[in-house]
């Protein structure tokens, strides 16, 4: 008993001191995190006054843009609102084209960009910086700027707004896939290696096996992502229902502000529950190995 | 007293747990045995309800288990540990925080989120570390350990959850033939100090002669054989294992 008592008394002492350790750097990293968001908060005009202040006006905004509906006229008020729905159709499945299109363009891209990117698999520390650092350059241009040369270079239209979404896509996307990349086991790619495989063929049946899943899955959220910059960046002339939405809102054409809006976040929603809807399936499609593997041994 | 009565399982339309009837007696030290996808794991599984029965019931001291839901049914885990084959410990905490887990289930939510486990839960899981012969390994992160350290890590966790059951799938199935022998005798060890029930499963039949005076025998779903291990005859293994016995 005596014996048990001093074995917990030792890794006790043991504990705390570890504890101790541990505590003064959390406090600090604690204290600096406090510190930046005070400072970035002060810098960044965040203020309460203004906050409740402006508080009614978004709500005039709010009021001002919905539409007038009552529920004894809905059928020609909603027709009434919708005025310009083919129109407004035909724009928003122009955004879901493009970015459909630039999803699929960067997501291939960034496929291949990110294997040099990955640290462990034998590229050597050049390559992985040079690729990893054109990867950040891709990902850090906002798309709008992007938009914008592109719509210096070839007019305006969707091919600009195309390109402008694809190379960001292909930024983040590139940097995402390296890192999942690089939690791969070595272990797993040790046997292909041991087979006599180039780093190809490792990189082919050892690591896409492994990351498929979770690629997949990252490509259709950036989807989703791209559907909601598609529709800004129409802003800049780079095609979509943000050109409209940008005209609507600089006339002051209330209604039409709110209609446009509406058909967006549906669209958003709509993309949302297929996306999700697919990615289920894939997981599920994954998951269904464990009842196989339950019924063993 | 365990009772499962026609427990069943369904995969699709595999039946990898057929009406199977069984009950142990408090104390016994019960080996399962049976080829690989016998439906041994999925079992042990059944009755700590990791997986849902369809068809059948379990029972423990006459309360109906199979129906148990929600804080109940996680009390029943708590009483009925599990100890798994991969040893499943998270491998970015320490050994004695993958102790402490075993802890959760009897202390409220707080305690887990923080942390913070109170230093008398503590003590139980050190000294239960110390019973396995590895409290000097505490502090470590449990991926640091080799397997057989591992297992026992995951012996202790199911050790300080207070069980009235202990359920090992496969508990040496990955090991190295020293290791077993330390994982095997603990679990003896358990059985025999506290009087704690053991279900184990094996797939290796020299480790069921050493340690397990009553086996189960498992083909295809069903229990082919129930008895003691001396009257394990040539032919039960047959029946056991099929054609090509082990």
């Amino acid at each position: 008993m005596t014996a048990a008592s001093g074995t917990v008394a030792r890794i006790e002492a043991l504990r705390s001191a570890e504890m101790r350790r541990k505590r003064g750097w959390t406090l600090l990293f604690g204290a600096i995190l406090a510190l930046l968001v005070a400072l970035s908060a002060y810098q960044g005009e965040v203020s309460w006054s203004k906050l409740v202040n402006g508080l009614p006006r978004l709500g005039t905004y709010i009021g001002r843009i919905l539409p007038d509906l009552s529920l004894r006229s809905l059928g020609p008020d909603l027709a009434d609102w919708m005025w310009n729905l083919p129109t407004w159709l035909s724009l928003l499945f122009d955004t879901l084209l493009i970015a459909f299109v630039s999803t699929v363009m960067g997501a291939v891209i960034g496929f291949f960009l990110s294997f040099p990117a990955t640290r462990n698999l034998g590229f050597g520390p050049v390559t992985a910086q040079v690729v990893r650092r054109f990867l950040e350059l891709l990902r850090t241009v906002p798309e709008l700027v992007f938009a914008l040369f592109f719509v210096f270079a070839f007019g305006l239209g969707p091919m600009a707004g195309v390109l402008a979404i694809t190379l960001h896509t292909a930024g983040v996307l590139g940097k995402m896939f390296a890192e999942i990349n690089e939690t791969v086991s070595d272990r797993s790619l040790e046997g292909i290696v041991a087979a006599g495989a180039t780093r190809d063929q490792v990189i082919r049946l050892g690591v896409v096996p492994q990351v498929a899943p979770a690629f997949i899955s990252y490509v259709l959220l950036r989807f989703e992502i791209n559907v909601r910059a598609a529709s800004v960046i129409g802003f800049v002339g780079a095609g979509g229902i943000g050109q409209e939405l940008m005209f609507v809102i600089n006339q002051f054409i209330y209604h039409d502000i709110s209609a446009i809006l509406a058909l967006l976040i549906l669209t958003v929603a709509l993309v949302d529950i297929v996306s999700e809807a697919i990615r289920h399936r894939i997981i599920s499609s994954e998951v269904a190995h464990v009842p196989a593997a339950a019924s063993q041994a | 007293m365990l009772e499962l009565c026609s427990l069943s399982r369904s995969f699709a339309d595999v039946r990898a747990v057929d009406a199977v009837s069984l009950s142990v007696a408090p104390g016994e030290f019960v080996g399962v045995i049976g080829r690989s996808g016998a439906g041994k794991s999925t079992l042990l599984r059944l009755i700590n309800r990791l997986v849902e029965p369809t068809g059948g019931e379990i029972r423990f001291d006459g309360e109906t288990v199979s129906g148990l839901r929600g804080r109940s049914l996680r009390d029943w885990r708590r009483r009925s540990a599990m100890i798994f084959q991969q040893f499943n410990l998270i491998d970015r905490l320490s050994v004695l925080d993958n102790v402490l887990v075993g802890r959760a289930a009897s202390l409220p939510r707080w305690r887990s989120w923080t942390m913070a486990w109170p230093p008398a839960d503590r003590a139980v899981a050190i000294e239960a570390l110390d019973r396995l012969g590895i409290a000097d390994l505490a502090l470590k992160r449990a991926d640091q350990l080799s397997g057989g350290q591992q297992q026992r890590v995951a012996i202790a966790r199911a050790l300080v959850q207070n069980p009235q059951l202990i359920l090992a799938d496969e508990p040496v199935a990955s090991l190295d033939p020293h290791s077993t022998k330390l994982v095997m005798d603990s679990l003896a060890r358990i059985n025999r100090e506290d009087g704690l029930t053991v279900l184990v499963n094996l797939h290796h039949l020299e480790l069921a002669r050493e340690y397990c005076r009553r086996v189960v025998g498992v083909a295809a779903g069903r229990v082919v054989f129930d008895g003691a291990i001396d009257d394990l005859d040539a032919e039960a293994i047959r029946t056991i294992y099929g054609a090509a016995p082990q």
